[in-house]
């Protein structure tokens, strides 16, 4: 049984350390297979760049901030962007059961800026020296 | 502050260099290989030399192997469906099929998503129809 305190003092980290995965999850997915996530990219930004390069881009930046959050290196920037972002895909999906499910994960990135550097993070560690 | 940054650009470029690992490899993504009938096609070569008669449609019809025909054409749709929006169930049932899957996917986003299921399907060939080319 987890105490009270135990409780509160890994709620935060463990969040955090979760809904990184998630993105790696998803940034790695897009980079090993960005054709299968071409077809979410909205006809107004394949002008002059194709959907899969940007599915690309998009991975870089989920597998970037995701490990930057694992780690916890520029948490609040990391978040931020992240939850932003998901918060767009979400719209973009619309009303359906997996543009519900990313607007929670977009509010639970958000909880995660709001929270900030936890003290398993670096840039605890960095502060500190 | 010196170090974080140091250790934040380490972090991209191990990603950059990842990406550049993964997209040069031939066997990722653009590289597939996929058997039509008696003939092995590569996803980058032109295919529509392949016929698909109903029959051969007819058993691509499941989760691990599906394959829908729109507008005359064949897709393999197999690795998108754990990616679509509305989930596997909304078109598990259509695999296999050609009208009915066709008619679903218009009653459900018309022509907006033709564009789609070109890019994230594979295009296995023409499909036939009671022994004519259709396409």
């Amino acid at each position: 049984m987890v105490k009270n305190f135990e409780k509160k003092k890994i709620a935060k980290p463990l969040l955090r350390i979760v809904l990184s995965l998630v993105f790696l999850y998803f940034g790695i997915s897009q980079i090993i297979s960005p054709s299968n996530w071409a077809g979410f990219v909205p006809g107004f930004l394949t002008g002059g760049f194709s959907a899969n390069n940007w599915v690309i881009f998009n991975g870089i930046l989920e597998i970037t901030l995701g490990l930057f959050l694992i780690i916890g290196l520029y948490v609040g920037f990391s978040s931020i962007i992240l939850a932003v972002h998901l918060f767009f895909i979400a719209l973009s999906v619309g009303f359906n059961p997996i543009g519900i499910r990313d607007f929670g994960l977009a509010f639970a990135t958000f909880v995660i800026f709001l929270n900030g550097a936890d003290k398993w993070c670096l840039d605890v560690k960095f502060v500190k020296k | 502050m010196k170090k974080k940054i140091l250790l934040a650009s380490l972090i991209f470029l191990f990603v950059i260099l990842f990406v550049a690992f993964v997209r040069l490899n031939p066997k990722n993504d653009s590289g597939i290989t996929r058997t039509v009938g008696t003939g092995s096609v590569s996803q980058n070569t032109t295919i529509s030399s392949f016929l698909v008669t109903s029959s051969e449609l007819i058993t691509h019809n499941s989760q691990s192997d599906c394959w829908v025909a729109y507008d005359g054409k064949v897709y393999d749709i197999t690795s998108f469906l754990p990616n679509h929006p509305g989930g596997i169930d909304r078109i598990l049932p259509y695999c296999g099929t050609a009208d009915e899957f066709q008619n679903a996917f218009t009653k459900q986003h018309g022509i907006s998503k033709v564009k789609m299921l070109m890019t994230v399907g594979v295009l296995m060939g023409d499909f036939e129809v009671k022994g004519n080319t259709n396409g």
